[in-house]
């Protein structure tokens, strides 16, 4: 499985939330810092760019578990 | 080793657990089957020499193990006779042997009996009326309402838990299991595996029990229920192999590139517990390794689901480790096992989908912040020129004012240096003006103070002794002090004596007082 950007779940979520913080900083900013905003859209883009990375449609794994019932 | 003897072998072994209801390595564990299918051995002597085959389990299953070993022994190989020390299937064909043959002691007779006996399993309905709770037994009779027909039943302790029905007399009840001899006293008792409460009525009955019973002990307590990761991916799955729920899971869960760990059970009737159990030991440990717990299966009637109302299983998933969801089917209540899970849907499509939801979300997520997060970027920069605008024009209003200062400065400056240029030559009149006066001033002392000095000049001129000598009168000195009395001299002093034009000494020769 091709997981290696974002090797835990977590950080998925955690992406997502950055960039939604993003948005949000976008939203409430009253002074206009074209610098700092510039900033902020490049890490948006990285973030955006490793959560589709992570959520492209991958085949899932089924693996049946070999029972280890057997004992003495 | 031949595949269909390892086969058979394996085949009887696991239909031999289920009629006694344990588990499959309790009548024979797989190195003794794959012994037994290299060993091949055809008498009870060849068969002792197996490791794991004792007396006790041959007197069990010896004479069963030897037919199929013959059945399945190559040609080469002549068949023993596996009827010599049990008791005769076909009477018929044997009849005349009995007689022949060397008799049984009873114990021979009785191992016999009870490996015949171990064939009959069955599913009995009755009603209890006798209960004796042992140690390690349970003791209890059925009876049958229509004709007092009575059973003696007994079921070990372990099998007793792991059905999760506490027995009361009076009730009725469907048990598994089969017959059996005790040999100390030669009686036979139904060995029970597994027991169920018969009839939906008892069953809810029971339900209800459990429930209060577990809700009391705070098993449901929304305290308890942990929130599952939000993306899982590495899911541990427990369900039947077969049926419909595996592909309502599998069909409905996003390509999300999880890993699921299956592990198969049955999902009704006794073995469903104890697999279930076994697979969440299983997946337990290594609850690190897992996300989430997720057990399903599809709908059905209270009976059907009555594994998932069990006591113990119910237990284990409130105990797991990694967080549990269940999408267990149901018509009415919901199952115990469900309720204690820290997630439960009601079937196994919507768990997949539960399971799948935070991925397709998090795909439109990324898209409507792929969609405006430039555009956000893009109203601010559109503020931003607006702003800068309007701060240019702010800047050119203040340029202008201070232009108009500035140019207000030069010209009241123009103004002070007029009237003070005026001023200055005013000043400079006016000091030429007293020059002017100070030097007639100057002129006019100077005139006065000749004139004083001609005065005195004059004056003096009269008082000049000099020109008294001219005169007449003569200035006489004594030295250098003039004479003005007689008695300053004395006679024969030598005076001087000057004159008009001239000097002369002279010596006192009288003097006249």
């Amino acid at each position: 499985m091709n997981n290696t950007a974002m090797p835990k779940s977590t950080s998925l979520g955690e992406a997502l939330k950055k960039v939604q913080e993003i948005m949000n900083w976008f939203d409430n900013q009253e002074e206009v810092d074209v610098e700092k905003g510039l900033e902020k859209i490049k890490e948006g883009a990285t973030l955006i760019k490793e959560s589709r990375i992570r959520l492209k449609e991958i085949e899932n794994e089924f693996e049946t578990v070999k029972k280890e019932l057997e004992k003495e | 080793m031949t595949p269909s003897l390892h086969q058979a072998l394996r085949q009887w072994r696991d239909r031999q657990a289920n009629m006694e209801g344990v588990e499959s390595y309790r009548v024979l564990s797989n190195a003794v089957l794959d012994a037994l299918a290299i060993t091949r051995p055809q008498s009870k002597e060849e068969m002792l020499e197996v490791k794991g085959i004792k007396e006790a389990r041959f007197r069990k299953y010896g004479k069963a193990l030897l037919g199929i070993l013959s059945e399945h022994g190559s040609e080469a190989i002549p068949a023993p006779k596996v009827n010599e020390r049990g008791l005769s299937s076909s009477e018929s064909e044997n009849a005349s042997e009995i007689a022949s043959q060397e008799p049984l002691s009873v114990s021979q007779f009785l191992d016999g009996l009870n490996v015949e006996l171990s064939g009959l399993a069955a599913r009995i309905r009755g009603e209890v009326t006798s209960l004796d709770i042992r140690e390690r037994v349970v003791y209890f009779s059925l009876k049958d309402p229509s004709d007092e027909s009575t059973l003696p039943c007994f079921i070990f302790r372990s099998a007793y838990a792991l059905s999760g029905v506490p027995l009361a007399l009076g009730d009725e009840v469907v048990v598994e299991g089969v017959p059996n001899v005790y040999k100390p006293l030669g009686r036979l008792a139904f060995q029970v595996g597994f027991i169920e409460l018969f009839g939906e009525g008892a069953l809810k009955k029971a339900y209800d029990l459990l429930f209060q019973k577990l809700e009391s002990a705070g098993i449901f307590a929304q305290e308890r229920k942990r929130e599952l990761p939000l993306f899982c991916e590495r899911i541990a799955l427990i369900t039947s192999k077969d049926g419909a729920a595996i592909d309502d899971f599998r069909m409905n869960l996003s390509l999300s590139g999880m890993r699921v760990s299956f592990y198969p059970t049955a999902v009704e009737g006794k073995r469903a517990v104890l697999e279930i159990l076994a697979g969440i030991k299983y997946f337990n440990q290594t609850p690190e390794k897992f996300d989430a717990l997720v057990v399903i299966r599809g709908g059905g009637s209270l009976e059907s689901l009555q594994a998932f109302n069990n006591e113990m299983l119910v237990q284990a998933v409130a105990d797991s480790k990694i967080p549990t969801l269940l999408g267990i089917g149901h018509e009415k209540d919901v199952t115990l096992a469900a309720l204690a899970a820290d997630r439960m849907v009601s079937t196994p499509t919507a768990t997949a989908k539960l399971l799948s939801q935070p991925w397709s979300e998090a795909r439109s997520l990324i898209t409507h912040f792929e969609q405006h997060l430039p555009l956000l970027f893009q109203e601010r920069l559109v503020l931003a020129t607006r702003l800068l605008d309007r701060g240019s024009e702010g800047l050119l209003t203040a340029l202008g004012s201070v232009r108009d200062q500035v140019r207000m400065c030069e010209q009241g400056m123009a103004e002070r240096i007029v009237e003070l240029s005026g001023y200055v030559r005013e000043r400079q009149t006016e000091l030429s003006i007293t020059r002017q006066k100070m030097q007639e001033n100057f002129r006019f002392l100077l005139l006065r103070v000749r004139r004083a000095l001609e005065a005195s000049e004059e004056a003096l001129a009269l008082y000049d002794p000099r020109r008294a000598l001219a005169l007449g009168y003569s200035l006489i000195k004594k030295g250098e002090r003039v004479l003005k009395t007689a008695g300053e001299t004395r006679v024969g002093d030598i005076l001087d004596i000057q004159l008009g034009r001239g000097s002369l000494s002279a010596e006192v020769k009288t003097i006249h007082e």
